[in-house]
């Protein structure tokens, strides 16, 4: 496998506080404080979410676990103590005819595979790398 | 205390899952390339997403304060990953190795002084904070339906 590197483009819209993300051929609206559009913090918890199920769909039949349907439920609290949340609660929802313990044994694989999981429970280098003034 | 919530249901279409907060929806997947069918931006992209508004609403807020004038703002996002982290190589990690961002204004503020609004803005903002120092995540219930 090599190296891949994803690209994104987010920039202010004509609304004020709403913001266009540009990913590929997809776009998805953001903003803090919309009834249209997710908050960033609902948009990593909805990462996180999305990072652990594709993981379980893409690696259920090499760990031999069977399902019919799954979802994620998480919530995330911030004290402001630090800018950022200071926690993030998941709560998985199988519908399978798993043992309880074999569940458990696929979510620590699920959480020790997942690339969100890894990048917010074990930091990620943040480099800014330019600062561009157009007049 | 703020809190936030969100949930991510896998369809039943290959590794397609449909998220949502307060029921505004989107639609995640992978590419081809990576065994999706392509009907959306991936996970680690939204993170990307997520960050870079972060970053805007970050300097939207602290510009009156700051004396920092802008009509508008461009973050370019980049984040560096190996499949074959995840895909099972103990010698890569499994998530991004680098995130790098820039940021363009369209201001009559001077090079130094955006170069300042920015440094406050990375000390400010959220996501980065997230990215850069860690978050606690507890796996709180594991059901059978």
């Amino acid at each position: 496998m090599a190296m891949e590197t994803f690209k994104v483009q987010v920039n202010s819209t004509d609304h004020p506080h709403e913001y266009q993300a540009t990913v590929r051929d997809f776009r998805v609206k953001l903003a803090p404080d919309s009834t249209t559009a997710a908050h960033p913090h609902e948009a990593i918890l909805q990462a996180l979410g999305a990072c652990e199920a594709i993981v379980m769909a893409s690696f259920n039949k090499q760990q031999n676990f069977t399902y019919r349907d799954f979802y994620y439920t998480l919530a995330g609290t911030r004290s402001g103590e630090r800018p950022g949340m200071d926690h993030i609660g998941v709560a998985v929802h199988l519908n399978t005819d798993e043992s309880p313990q074999k569940c458990r044994e696929f979510m620590d694989f699920t959480e020790n595979t997942c690339p969100v999981m890894d990048n917010l429970t074990h930091t990620v280098p943040v480099k800014r790398t330019g600062v561009a003034v157009i007049a | 205390m703020e809190n936030y919530q969100a949930t991510a249901r896998k369809t039943q279409s290959g590794l397609q899952v449909d998220v949502h907060s307060r029921g505004v929806h989107t639609t995640i997947d992978e590419p081809e390339s990576l065994g999706g069918t392509n009907t959306g931006m991936n996970p680690v992209e939204l993170v990307l997403s997520s960050l870079g508004t972060s970053l805007q609403a970050t300097a939207a807020a602290l510009a009156p304060a700051s004396k920092f004038n802008y009509e508008h703002m461009t973050v370019n996002l980049e984040g560096d990953l190996d499949a074959a982290g995840f895909m099972g190589d103990p010698d890569i990690r499994n998530g991004f190795q680098e995130i790098r961002y820039q940021l363009q204004f369209k201001t009559q503020a001077s090079q130094e002084e955006c170069g300042r609004f920015a440094d406050l803005v990375a000390a400010n903002c959220p996501v980065e904070d997230m990215l850069r120092n860690g978050v606690a995540v507890t796996l709180d219930q594991v059901e059978i339906i």
